[in-house]
Order: structure tokens, then C-alpha cells, then sequence
């Protein structure tokens, strides 16, 4: 009598805000006692509740029992409650799923077509294979119902069930055929939109439906349908070679003659993505661009970016079509939207040429480093890690693209990547050291050796490269390539400058950086110091300088070998070792002696340059050398050998199957006394046993009976060949 | 085919779920939290289209209740767009100048009115007249059935 309403528990709810989860604690109790009453209203009431405290999150699985009760009255508001809480709660698992088919059979079969439109809509929601099964006829029965309310519904239930039971399929397609045909729109609709889903799976079966759905285009003037339709001759165009002559003037002119959007943005999409447009002439082409402009330079921001994805589709197709969208993409690159300026920077890479590339990549780089206070615009710049390593990767693949073609002038590029490593908030600082190193190893007979080596140490001394932030997330491991460079260009640097570099190399904030930079510094340290060592030419007042420095280094070494990177630990040992045998026994001023640190040098002779990958096939065949000669003669016959027995080996052994090796059972024949007094036992314990079932006295004594035959069923030893399996 | 439908406000609150492809609780609890914070973190400016995963997540908003409905690959954002506006049009119309507190408590007549708009995925009708035509008719049948009920009980009929 005083059950809560929907409505009352809704305003519970809201008047409860501090404590919610007790509140409806408490109504769930309440539902599960008044859910289990014989009172339909009742019942309807709290499933009700129980629906929309589902919507919040709460399990109403254990209530599937009463769902189906609900939806079994016979009146209209009851059986509509119901159905909601099926769609909403049902799933495969659902075990009353069964009780449900005789259920939607008589409501399918009802007179009344809102009753027949319920549970439709229900089962669109809950139907399963067993369920399916079972309905098929009923819904093929219906598909020719007296009003297209029904018939609209069941084409398009067909889908979902055709999902859950395939072979019906094969019974309802002449009928779904037959309702392209139909009086009423909406059912030509459904039926279009079904065959589309099903033309995404496996077009070839459509194409013979290509008239009907081509007389229904020229006369439709319904957008939905024609969308739909367009939609479907682009899934069937790739299968059938004639069509798209066909189909493409009658989409040349929707296209002019259509002022909806969604239209024309269907046809654009439509043509591009099942590659229609390939066979297009010029004009549709031209049309398309300009169509595509139009949406890329619109106010909506959905235009513009479903045009710049249609873009990128397009210039995979026709690469040279990008000239004409340079300008608008090179905007789009501002827009308010994150998601539309990541699109065109996908465009990007497709349009850069040579005289194109170093102003993008200008216009790129200033995106990292905006001011401050363009902010409270475009927040999202500065925090947005993937929008900004997204940009950094394009800037390197747009440098890199066909190993440096469109780069006109190094020295700008050397000095882009040396500025990225101070670009802020991003992740992919390895790429571009990575790009670094190989920029600056192919250039290493070039003139600009001198630019480069000179650029590394001013990377070196630059003391902004060590700020927490850098270091944290690793952009200081662009050091690494510094480091490497000046040690294996050390020939190239100015010998008064190596003192500098050094000290550059042991300062305190090093032990900060990560163990990779660390290790190429020791190895740094170790080639240039004894370069120097070699190209110096020490005396008396000079050799202070000497000890000063080789007595520094060793200390500085010290900094690394307490390192707790093992690596470190390990190299730094080893640069002490050498740097410690040099001190003790190399003299600088006799440089008679200089074999020592020539040996030393020669460690780090020779250059390591990149190989292409075709370049074994480029080493000339010694001409001795005949390929096509037997090495062992007898090898054939070893390998034949082997081949037979080690063959049928593994062959029986894949083939047999795994048989679990049982103890046999030895089966014990009872004399007829040990039967008897086995009988006794077994009845006494019958007798004692309180929870035993016994049985009447009429079977008891058939009891008897087929103890009697179990005496006389003869015990034979049970043999039978499996077949055998191993030779 | 539009594969879920949900309606939520700013504080993430669910107020319309549908499911048109069979999926597990759990996941539906995911995919709904991870939708629902996709899009409230979106700004002013922003498009109304977002891919997640295989889906693109297509919404608008209105007033303080954001729609969202999940298409495929394929399918035509533009006219899920029309098909969400068609559904806050015909919501309008049904409840007279519709605000969220009309979609908590009307919640069966929503979900009544979706039902006439879209089954299994798949726009049913496009005509606004003939849903709210549908839905009228069925309130007036729940009604009848409510008055002849009360008539049976009090021994008038």
C-alpha cells in the first residue's frame, strides 16, 4: 500500500545526495520484498525501480525471473515495463532466456500492433541464438504484416538475428529482396539499411539487387534513403568493375545538385574509400576537391575535419592532388581543434618539397616553443604529450623522407635538432638524437665536419641542458650524441679547445645524467685524452698542463666509478686503469717513447660508418670463388641418411596420440557364500541407516528381482583392439 | 549501425543507456566511463566526432545532458549527428521544452521514444509525426486499459 513509486525513489535519491549508497541500500530491500508479490501492480512498480537503479550501475540480474513474469501480463503498461527491464538487464547468460520464446511467440502473434511492436523491439535486444531459432518463421510470417509499422521492424530486426543465427539468412532473403519493392518508404529504408550491413561482410551476394537499388536512387528524394543507398553501391562497386561507370555520373550529379552536407559528405566518402573515384573523370574530380575545400574551410568544426580525413584518403589515391591543398592545410594547423590540427599534420609530410620544407618546419618548431601567454587559448598545446611528440616525429619524418632529399641546407638542420632537444613536455627525444647521429656520421666528409663538431660542444658546455626538467624527461640523453661525435671526430677539434671539452666532460652535474650519456662520456673522455696526448707537443712549461689534466681526469673518474650503474662502474674502471699505466710510465717530454699511447690510439683507429642495406650484394664475387661446387660429395648420402630415420621418428611420434599409461584393474570373482554374506552386510547397514530411502514392499521385491539378475549376468574379461598405433 | 547510445550530464551521471550489440556487464561499465570522461574533457570549439578504440564516439549537447552515440568505422557522422538532433527534437516536442530533470523522471517514455527512432542500430523512422503519433497512441492504450481497470474494480463495468 505504501510502496515507493518510481517517482518517489527518484526524489529519494536526489533529496539523499550525502548518503545515496545507504538510501538505496535500503530501497533494493524494499524491492526485493515487494519484487516477489503476487500483486502484478506491485511487481510492475518495483521492476520499474529496479530498471533505473540498474541505469546507475546496480545488478538487476537476479530479478530476470520476475522480468519475464512482468512481461507476461497481459496488460499493456505491465507487459511494457517488462520489456524495458529485459532490454536492459537480459544477456546471453541470462537462463530464462528459454521461458521467454513462447512469451514473444504470442505476443508476436497478438492482434494488437503496439503489443506486436513491443516485442519486436524487445527482442531486437535480447535475442540469441536459441531464440532466433525458434522465431524465424514467426518473423518471416510478419515480414508481410498489414502495416508497415510492423513490417519496418521486423526487416530491421533481421539484421540482429541474422547475427545470432546465420542459416537465417539463407531462408529470409527472398522475402528481404522482395521489400526493396515495398508501398512505404520507411520499410525500403530498413530494408537497405540491413542489406548495407550485410553488403559490409560479403558484397558479391548483393550485386544482383544493383538495378532495383539504382531505379530506387534515381527516384528517391528522401535523404536518409539515398544516403543509405550510396553507401551500398560503394560497398558493392569494388566487386563488380562495370558499375562504377555506371553509378558515377548519377553521383557526379547528386553531388552538384544537393545542398545537405551529410549528402555530399556521403558521396565524397563514399567515392574515396571504396576507391570509385579512381575511375572518375576529370570533372568529378575537380568537383570533389572543390567540394572537399568547402568543407576543410567551413566554420563547422565537424566539416572540417571529416574533410581533412576524406584528405587523407584522397592523397593516398591521387598524391598530386595535394598542391591544391597546401594553403588550407598549412591553417588548419591553428585550429582551435587538437584533433583537426593532428589531422593535418598527418597531410603534412605528403605536401613538403624542397622549397617548401624549411618554412613548414619553421612553422612547426614554433609550435613547441609557444609564448606563454598564449595559454588561456590553447592550453592543450603545452600539455598535450602526444600532440607534441606527434609533432616532433613529423618534423623528423618530413627532414628524413628519402634519406635528406629535400633538405637544401644541413647546417639549419643540425641547428632544428640541436634546438628539439630543449623543447619541453614531449617523449621522443631518442628519435631525434637517433636522427642526429645519422645526420652528422653522413656528413662526416663534408665540409660542415668542422659546423657539426663546433655545434656539439657548444651543446656540451650548454648548461640549460642539465635542468631538472631536461633531465627528468630525457632530453639531456641528446648528450650522448655529443659525446660520441667529439670522440670519434676528435681529429677534427682544435687542439687548444680539448683542455675545455674535457672539463666539460667531468663536470659535478654529470653523475646526474642517465647511465647511457655517462658511458659515452668515459669513452669521450678516453679517445680525445689520448689524442691529445699524441698531437701535443709538451715541455717544460707546458708539462704542468699535462699532469694538471691527467691528474684531474683521474679524479674526476672517481665521480663515475661510484656510479650505480654497472656499466659506468665498469668503464670508468678501465679508462682509470689506462689513464693511471699512462701517468706511471709515459713520459711527455721523451716522445721517443710513443708507442704506448699509440697503441692506445689505435683501440679507436678506423671509422664506423652506415652501411646500406644492398651493399652485400654489391661485393664482387672473387673470382675463384665457384658457388655451384659441392663441398662434400658424400654429404648427399649423410643427409639422405639422416633424413629417412630421423624423418619417420618424428613422423610416428607427432601421429601418435598421448595414451595415459593405467595400472590394470584386477577384477575379483566372489564365491557364491562371499555374494550371501556381502548381501547381509549391505542389507543390515540399510536397516541401521537412518537416511536410507526404502522402498515399498512391491519393490522391494523387484528389488530382489533384479538383485537375482545381477547374480546370473555372467563376468567376462572385457578385450578390444584400439588399433595399433606404433609400429 | 549505431552500436550504444548514451545520454549523460557534466558530473558523468547516466540518464539513457542502450546497448544495440551484445556485450558483457563489465565491459559496458568500462566502455561507458572511459566514453563519458572522452567526452566531458572536450571544449567548446572542439568537432563533435572522437574515435575510441574501433568506435567514433559521436555527441552533441545540449543544455546540460550530452548525447552520445558509438558508429563504426564506416558509417556517416553527419547523419548520426541528424540522428541524435531528430531524437532531442522529437524529446522536445513529447515533453514540452525538455530539460534533464524531464528525462530522469520520464524515464520510460524515453526510452519508449528511442525505440521508435532507432532498433537494433539502425534508424527506424524519420518522420517526427508519425513517432509522436506512435507514442501518443500507446499512452492513450495504457490509459485506456488504467481506466477500464479501475472501472472493473469498482463494479462499474
Amino acid at each position: 500500500m505504501f510502496e515507493k513509486s518510481l517517482a518517489d525513489l527518484i526524489r529519494g535519491i536526489r533529496a539523499n545526495k550525502k548518503n545515496e549508497a545507504s538510501f538505496i541500500a535500503s530501497c533494493l530491500e524494499e524491492i526485493t520484498t515487494e519484487i516477489k508479490s503476487n500483486d502484478i501492480d506491485v511487481k510492475a512498480v518495483a521492476l520499474q525501480k529496479l530498471t533505473y537503479l540498474n541505469m546507475m550501475g546496480y545488478d538487476m540480474t537476479w530479478a530476470s525471473f520476475h522480468v519475464v513474469e512482468v512481461m507476461s501480463s497481459s496488460k499493456f503498461q505491465y507487459k511494457r515495463i517488462g520489456y524495458l527491464a529485459a532490454a536492459q538487464s537480459f544477456n546471453k547468460d541470462t537462463d530464462v532466456l528459454m521461458l521467454c520464446t513462447n512469451l514473444i511467440k504470442k505476443d508476436l502473434a497478438s492482434n494488437k500492433m503496439y503489443e506486436t511492436a513491443l516485442a519486436l523491439n524487445g527482442l531486437s535486444q535480447i535475442v540469441t541464438p536459441d531464440l532466433a531459432r525458434d522465431l524465424i518463421d514467426d518473423l518471416l510470417k510478419m515480414m508481410n504484416h498489414s502495416q508497415p509499422y510492423i513490417r519496418k521492424r521486423v526487416v530491421v530486426l533481421l539484421y540482429k538475428v541474422f547475427l545470432q543465427y546465420p542459416e537465417a539468412l539463407i531462408m529470409s532473403y527472398p522475402k528481404l529482396k522482395d521489400k526493396l519493392e515495398d508501398q512505404h518508404t520507411s520499410v525500403v529504408i530498413a530494408t537497405v539499411s540491413v542489406i548495407c550491413e550485410l553488403a559490409t561482410h560479403n558484397p558479391r551476394n548483393y550485386l544482383p539487387l544493383v538495378p532495383q537499388l539504382y531505379n530506387i536512387l534515381s527516384s528517391s528524394n528522401n535523404n536518409w534513403l539515398s544516403i543509405k543507398i550510396v553507401k551500398l553501391f560503394a560497398l558493392l562497386a569494388p566487386e563488380e568493375p562495370r558499375l562504377a561507370k555506371k553509378i558515377l555520373p548519377v553521383f557526379g550529379l547528386l553531388l552538384e545538385s544537393t545542398s545537405a552536407t551529410s549528402f555530399a559528405y556521403e558521396i565524397l566518402n563514399s567515392m574515396i574509400k571504396s576507391g570509385l573515384i579512381k575511375q572518375a573523370n576529370q570533372s568529378l574530380i575537380a568537383l570533389s576537391v572543390e567540394k572537399l575545400k568547402e568543407f576543410i574551410v567551413d566554420r563547422d568544426a565537424n566539416l572540417r575535419y571529416l574533410g581533412l580525413s576524406a584528405l587523407s584518403e584522397l592523397i593516398t589515391i591521387f598524391p598530386q592532388l595535394v598542391t591544391a591543398f597546401t594553403d588550407i592545410i598549412l591553417e588548419r594547423l591553428d585550429d582551435i581543434d587538437l584533433s583537426i590540427r593532428r589531422k593535418a599534420l598527418d597531410l603534412v609530410p605528403a605536401m613538403v618539397t624542397k622549397p617548401t620544407l624549411m618554412p613548414i618546419v619553421d612553422k612547426l618548431m614554433s609550435y613547441l616553443f609557444k609564448e606563454e601567454d598564449e595559454w588561456f587559448n590553447n592550453i592543450n598545446i603545452f600539455t598535450d604529450k602526444d600532440y607534441r611528440n606527434c609533432i616532433v616525429n613529423n618534423i623528423l619524418t618530413i627532414c628524413s623522407k628519402d634519406k635528406y632529399a629535400n633538405i637544401t641546407n644541413f647546417q639549419w638542420y643540425i641547428y632544428i635538432l640541436c634546438n628539439l632537444a630543449f623543447v619541453e613536455n614531449i617523449s621522443v627525444i631518442d628519435s631525434v638524437a637517433k636522427q642526429l647521429m645519422d645526420v652528422c656520421i653522413r656528413l662526416r666528409d663534408t665540409p660542415l665536419k668542422k659546423f657539426f663538431i663546433d655545434k656539439m660542444v657548444e651543446l656540451l658546455k650548454n648548461k640549460a641542458i642539465y635542468e631538472k626538467k631536461f633531465i627528468k624527461s630525457g632530453n639531456s640523453d641528446i648528450l650522448y650524441v655529443a659525446a660520441y661525435l667529439l670522440g670519434e671526430y676528435r681529429s677534427t677539434i682544435n687542439v687548444d679547445n680539448i683542455e675545455d671539452i674535457l672539463f666539460n666532460l667531468t663536470t659535478n652535474e654529470v653523475k646526474e645524467l642517465s647511465e647511457i650519456v655517462q658511458n659515452s662520456y668515459i669513452i669521450a673522455i678516453l679517445k680525445i685524452y689520448i689524442y691529445w696526448v699524441l698531437k701535443s707537443d709538451f715541455n717544460e712549461s707546458s708539462i704542468d698542463a699535462y699532469k694538471q689534466i691527467t691528474t684531474m681526469l683521474m679524479d674526476k673518474l672517481q665521480l663515475f666509478i661510484v656510479s650505480s650503474d654497472i656499466e659506468v662502474q665498469d668503464r670508468a674502471n678501465l679508462a682509470l686503469e689506462i689513464l693511471n699505466k699512462i701517468y706511471e710510465q709515459y713520459d711527455p717530454i721523451n716522445s721517443t717513447d710513443k708507442k704506448l699511447i699509440e697503441g692506445i690510439d689505435n683501440l679507436f683507429k678506423g671509422e664506423l660508418k652506415p652501411v646500406a642495406k644492398k651493399a652485400q650484394k654489391m661485393v664482387p664475387i672473387p673470382t675463384e670463388l665457384d658457388l655451384d661446387k659441392v663441398i662434400n660429395p658424400e654429404s648427399q648420402d649423410i643427409l639422405n641418411e639422416i633424413g629417412t630415420s630421423f624423418a619417420d621418428e618424428t613422423k610416428y611420434f607427432w601421429k601418435a596420440k598421448l595414451r595415459a599409461v593405467k595400472p590394470k584393474k584386477v577384477i575379483k570373482e566372489l564365491s557364491k557364500r562371499e555374494l550371501e554374506e556381502a548381501r547381509r552386510k549391505r542389507n543390515q547397514s540399510k536397516k541401521n541407516n537412518p537416511f536410507y530411502l526404502d522402498f515399498d514392499e512391491d519393490t522391494k521385491s523387484q528389488n530382489s528381482f533384479y538383485e537375482a539378475e545381477i547374480d546370473n549376468i555372467p563376468i567376462v574379461p572385457f578385450t578390444y583392439k584400439f588399433g595399433t598405433l606404433i609400429k | 549501425m549505431i552500436n550504444f547510445f548514451l545520454s549523460f550530464n557534466r558530473h558523468g551521471k547516466v540518464r539513457l543507456n542502450r546497448w544495440y550489440v551484445p556485450i558483457s556487464n563489465r565491459d559496458k561499465k568500462k566502455i561507458t566511463s572511459d566514453a563519458i570522461s572522452t567526452v566531458i574533457s572536450r571544449k567548446k570549439g572542439m568537432c563533435n566526432i572522437v574515435e575510441y578504440k574501433e568506435y567514433k564516439l559521436v555527441y552533441k549537447r545540449y543544455a546540460s545532458l550530452y548525447f552520445l552515440a558509438a558508429v563504426e568505422e564506416d558509417d556517416n557522422e553527419l547523419i548520426t549527428l541528424e540522428i541524435i538532433h531528430r531524437l532531442v527534437q522529437i524529446l522536445d516536442e513529447y515533453f514540452g521544452n525538455v530539460c534533464e530533470l524531464d528525462i530522469i523522471y520520464g524515464m520510460q517514455e524515453a526510452y519508449m521514444i528511442m525505440d521508435e527512432l532507432i532498433i537494433s542500430g539502425e534508424l527506424l523512422e524519420s518522420s517526427k509525426k508519425s513517432i509522436t503519433r506512435a507514442v501518443h497512441k500507446m499512452n492513450e492504450k495504457e490509459h485506456e486499459e488504467q481506466l477500464v481497470e479501475t472501472l472493473k474494480q469498482s463494479n462499474l463495468l
